[in-house]
């Protein structure tokens, strides 16, 4: 007699199915579609019923309470879908689908990493527990939601009158932002609160009791939470992956070249290389040159020159050489392009002309001539202020891997409209060119990604061994934010209060000058100016203990198509990763293993 | 799992001998002051305590609230550092690991993540014992089956009462099967299934060579199960010795037989007389309150009437008996038939060369035998005759017992056949 296990009910099921499945392509086969059709109907209704009846029977045991729940989470995206079909949102769908996937692709992480952990004892049964804990947490679950609700929605909510390319940027910067922050947050949430609820709720009690040391305790916990950003990382991942691929193909026939541009721009990871002077052009002599003509100018003050004058005399020859005046020319050489010539896609010169008299139709006339060839146009109409992207055909890279760009003004003298046309701002004359594809280029700005929430993780943690829950989830906060903007905060509390010739002194020459500006406004009555050297100061002291995560923001490199090197990966593996992450697990593990972890009961 | 060869070994790898020579807990001159932010003293929870438990033993620490006796166990367990003196478990620091191998520890509450089920809890912890899976699966089935809370096991624990949760506490402190068990108010939020539970598991791990220090202010529950005592009164210990030598009144004797009638308390009170002592009370026992709880309990259990909450438990997890069976228990025992008995509210059968806790010989229970026979004879339950004291066979006067027991009766008759001639 059949003993009605959740096993037999199982096979049973399979058996239902692969009979339907059976029947109804033999029927097909006869050629009996109507027949083979209601054959599939009927044993796809009874294999509904009969899957309903089993998970509602057996739904005690945990495979089949977490198969419920895959099966209700995959009804309800189909009818929802459905709704959204059936009302005209056919993006809405699609939005739907994708927080389906990526749902199933959690939980499907989710077992593996279960079956992983879940054997080894230390350090991964806190782990484990850890998963557990921040899958079980309401909070925690609504991060998740709104990671995967975020990234599904945000291709619906991009204006569709924009270009592809446009809209692709947008998705990619805005995605790769909100997975960013929203798992930094929850990062420093779930670190926190798991220590210091064990704290204050007396877990330690129970845990360090057992044969398990208060490094391997924290070190647990730390694998805990960054085997979770990982999981959520590679949902998000594929998520952003999957919902590109799906932009890329709902474009239409007419948005060819728009989409030509997405996938040469946008979708690759590309390098960008900056002109240097050509060969013949010998800035040592100009540079004497130069110093000679200030001498007469100026006789005495240029005796010796000083580190700042020679500074100044280089940045002046650099702006010259960068300025092409109106009806003259000049050479731009871009070197190291074999990878590209090797690879055969067209390369990219990006321009941003700046015209000097900023001429009323906005519109800069340029000839170019690239090793010897000229473009099938060849009067360049660029937009004043305004950057414009040039492909490149890759069998122009002479064998030496250069491309020589000459570009002329062609701005009458005579009759100047704009004026002289310069290349001098940051980024207004570069070449790009492609060493990698898109999804390899993904991988590797997840995995800085991932690398700043093992050190916020860590940071976390160690907070939460000294510190109660909201103080030190602040306090984590606090440093996050100084770490993300870490750049704007050095630039404006220099501007606050500023040196003069700062850029050109040491790190101790500019202490002493600050303290010496320090005393000077004190003894003028000056004491609000003052103030803003000890301000600064402190602020400085801050951001030296503060990793810099603006060195490692992959999103506008993945946004731009330019490439997230490995080499930036490792610098990332290494600073983030090994060095802050080691010292503050190191802090966390003296914190921990010195603290009582009882409190007063007597 | 390490046995004693291995607590020894692990005792001796540092020098120290406190182990080896029997005292697995040791604390010398134990001081401990809670000092506020500004490093003043606050409290001074414990104060030069010396204490040492010794294997095998049941020791109590008994104390009013804040006494120190907490505080005293989590200076032990490594929680709290203690401001002088010195502290060894099993002959190391109690910060040290491999030690903790061997250590069991229920704390004054079951502090569980509420998130995970009971199953899932005991495997956490099994889990930080690097225990095997499988050794782990059968060790939690029967930890479950043995407090009780095998039919609730996915149950998050944050949905359990507090006598749920300690029991899932006790169940977690014995998942290593330790050598020492530290229990801190083990009795605290059960009902009297458990608590009576508790204390038949102490006795018997106790048995089988374990070392249990107790905690608890509860009176009763120390008398029952400890060895030795001690009682703290702030943070000093102000007396320490044996149970039976604190405890025994050596110069008094009680007796519990069937009801006498007048005459024959006359009879006695006269035989008393002939050597100068007379009964200093006269009084009818009283059925005990946890007896008659256990028994009700019991009967709505063989009805079959259905909780939501724990079951009266079930046999000691056979984990903890196995290995340490042929060293203990003779032959022919079944230990887990054993707490059964006692939770059915049944006297523990003894084999003859079973050994008695209570210090009982051979003599004795012959003895016990020879009170009970005639009575059971007579259709009295047995379950009623106790000794309440053990009492040396030597003392006893057996023509008194024999007259009052089985051959009374035929005494009785003699003297009413003497009235009629």
């Amino acid at each position: 007699m059949l003993r009605w296990r959740w096993t037999n009910w199982l096979t049973l099921f399979g058996a239902i199915v692969a009979a339907t499945v059976l029947v109804a392509a033999l029927l097909r086969f006869q050629g009996l579609v109507g027949s083979a059709w209601a054959t599939g109907l009927i044993g796809g209704l009874f294999a509904a019923v009969w899957i309903a009846l089993g998970l509602w029977r057996w739904r005690e045991v945990r495979l089949v309470e977490r198969a419920g729940h895959l099966v209700l989470g995959t009804v309800a995206a189909a009818l929802l879908a459905g709704l959204c079909v059936s009302l005209g949102h056919r993006s809405g769908a699609v939005a739907v689908g994708g927080m389906w996937a990526m749902g199933m692709a959690f939980a499907v992480g989710l077992a593996v990493i279960r079956a992983t952990l879940g054997r080894g004892g230390g350090a991964m049964s806190i782990a484990t527990a850890m998963i557990e804990d921040a899958i079980r947490m309401k909070v925690a679950l609504v991060f998740i939601a709104l990671l995967l609700l975020l990234v599904a929605v945000l291709p619906s909510m991009l204006d569709v009158d924009q270009l592809m390319q446009e809209r692709m940027k947008t998705f990619l910067t805005w995605s790769l932002t909100a997975v960013s922050v929203i798992l930094s947050l929850l990062t420093i949430l779930l670190a926190c609160w798991s220590v210091s609820r064990d704290l204050v709720e007396r877990q330690v009690y129970m845990t360090l009791t057992k044969p398990i040391g208060r490094g391997a305790y924290l070190l647990g916990k730390w694998l805990g939470v960054v085997v979770m950003n990982l999981l959520l990382l590679t949902v998000a991942g594929i998520g952003i992956y999957g919902f590109v691929l799906i932009m890329l193909h709902s474009g239409t026939q007419r948005d060819t070249e728009d989409l030509d541009v997405v996938r040469r721009q946008v979708l690759v990871a590309r390098v960008s290389e900056e002109p240097r002077p050509p060969a013949d052009m010998d800035f040592d002599a100009l540079f004497e040159q130069r110093l000679a003509q200030l001498r007469d100018e100026f006789p005495g003050e240029y005796d010796t020159v000083t580190p700042q004058q020679a500074n100044g005399i280089h940045a002046a020859l650099v702006a010259r050489w960068l300025t092409i005046g109106p009806g003259g020319a000049q050479q731009y050489l871009f070197s190291g392009l074999g990878q590209a010539k090797r690879y055969g896609d067209a390369v990219q010169l990006k321009l941003r002309p700046y015209a000097t008299a900023d001429p009323s139709d906005r519109v800069v006339y340029l000839a170019m001539r690239i090793n010897r060839h000229l473009f099938d146009n060849p009067v360049l109409q660029l937009t004043h202020d305004q950057f414009r992207t040039l492909s490149v055909p890759a069998d122009w890279i002479d064998d030496q891997g250069q491309l020589l760009v000459e570009i002329a003004n062609l701005d009458d003298p005579r009759q100047p409209q704009t004026g002289s046309v310069t290349f001098m701002y940051e980024h207004a004359l570069e070449v790009f060119y492609r060493v990698g594809d898109f999804g390899a280029n993904l991988l590797r700005s997840l995995i800085i990604v991932w690398l700043r929430l093992a050190f916020l993780a860590m940071l976390g943690l160690t907070m939460a061994t000294s510190l109660d829950f909201p103080v030190a989830s602040l306090a984590c906060l606090l440093i996050y934010v100084g770490a993300s903007a870490s750049v704007f905060f050095d630039e404006s509390l220099q501007s606050f209060a500023r040196v003069r010739l700062e850029d050109t002194l040491s790190e101790w020459q500019r202490l002493i000058g600050l303290l010496a500006m320090f005393w000077q406004r004190l003894t003028e009555g000056q004491i609000w100016d003052a103030m803003k050297v000890p301000i600064r100061l402190v602020g400085e002291f801050f951001l030296a203990f503060v990793p810099s995560f603006g060195r490692f923001n992959p999103t506008p490199l993945v946004a731009k198509g330019q490439v997230v090197s490995w080499e930036l990966t490792g610098q990332a593996g290494l600073s983030l990763g090994v060095l802050w992450t080691g010292v503050c697990g190191l802090v966390g593990r003296w914190l921990m293993h010195h603290r009582e972890l009882a409190r007063v009961t007597v | 799992m390490l046995g004693t060869a291995e607590v020894s070994k692990l005792a001796s790898a540092d020098g120290s001998a406190s182990a080896a020579d029997g005292a697995v807990i040791r604390c010398a001159g134990l001081t401990k002051v809670f000092r506020d932010f500004w490093m003043r003293n606050r409290v001074r929870a414990v104060d030069g305590l010396d204490l040492e438990v010794r294997r095998g033993e049941v020791y109590g620490l008994l104390g009013p609230n804040g006494s120190g006796k907490s505080t005293t166990i989590k200076m032990i367990l490594g929680l709290l550092h203690p401001t002088a003196g010195r502290v060894a478990l099993l002959g190391k620091r109690p910060h040290d690991v491999a030690t903790k191998r061997l250590v069991g520890y229920l704390p004054e509450e079951s502090y569980l993540y509420r998130f995970l089920n009971a199953r899932e809890t005991l495997d956490y912890y099994g889990r930080l014992f690097h225990l095997d899976p499988r050794s782990r699966a059968r060790r939690i089935d029967m930890l479950l089956e043995m407090v009780g809370l095998d039919a609730v096991q996915r149950r998050p624990v944050g949905e359990y009462s507090k006598g749920m949760q300690r029991r899932i506490g006790l169940a977690q402190a014995l998942i290593n099967d330790p050598q020492v068990l530290i229990l801190d108010e083990p009795t605290t939020g059960l009902d009297p299934i458990g608590t009576r539970q508790i204390k038949d598991l102490i006795v018997q791990l106790a048995q089988r060579g374990k070392t249990v220090l107790l905690c608890s202010h509860l009176l009763a529950d120390v008398e029952d199960v400890c060895d030795r005592i001690s009682i703290m009164f702030g943070g000093k210990i102000r007396l320490e010795g044996r149970v039976d030598d604190l405890l025994v009144q050596q110069d008094m004797t009680s007796l519990e037989v069937q009801k006498l009638d007048d005459q024959t308390i006359h009879q006695i009170e006269q035989l008393l007389a002939q050597s100068g002592r007379h009964i200093e009370r006269v009084d009818r026992p009283r059925q005990r309150l946890e007896s008659l709880f256990l028994e009700i309990v019991h009967r709505a259990q063989v009805e079959g009437a259905a909780t939501s909450g724990a079951t009266a438990g079930g046999p000691v997890a056979q984990f903890l008996i196995d290995e340490q069976r042929g060293a203990h228990l003779p032959d022919g025992v079944d230990a887990a038939k054993v707490i059964e008995q006692l939770v059915a509210d049944r006297p523990i059968q003894r084999p003859a060369a079973a050994p008695s806790r209570q210090g009982s010989t051979g003599q004795d229970d012959a003895m016990l035998e020879k009170l009970t026979r005639r009575a059971e004879d007579k259709g009295v339950d047995r379950n009623r005759v106790a000794v309440r004291e053990p009492t040396s066979a030597e003392k006893v006067d057996r023509s008194v017992i024999d007259r009052l027991t089985g051959d009374s009766c035929d005494a009785q008759a003699d003297r009413r056949s003497d009235r009629k001639e």
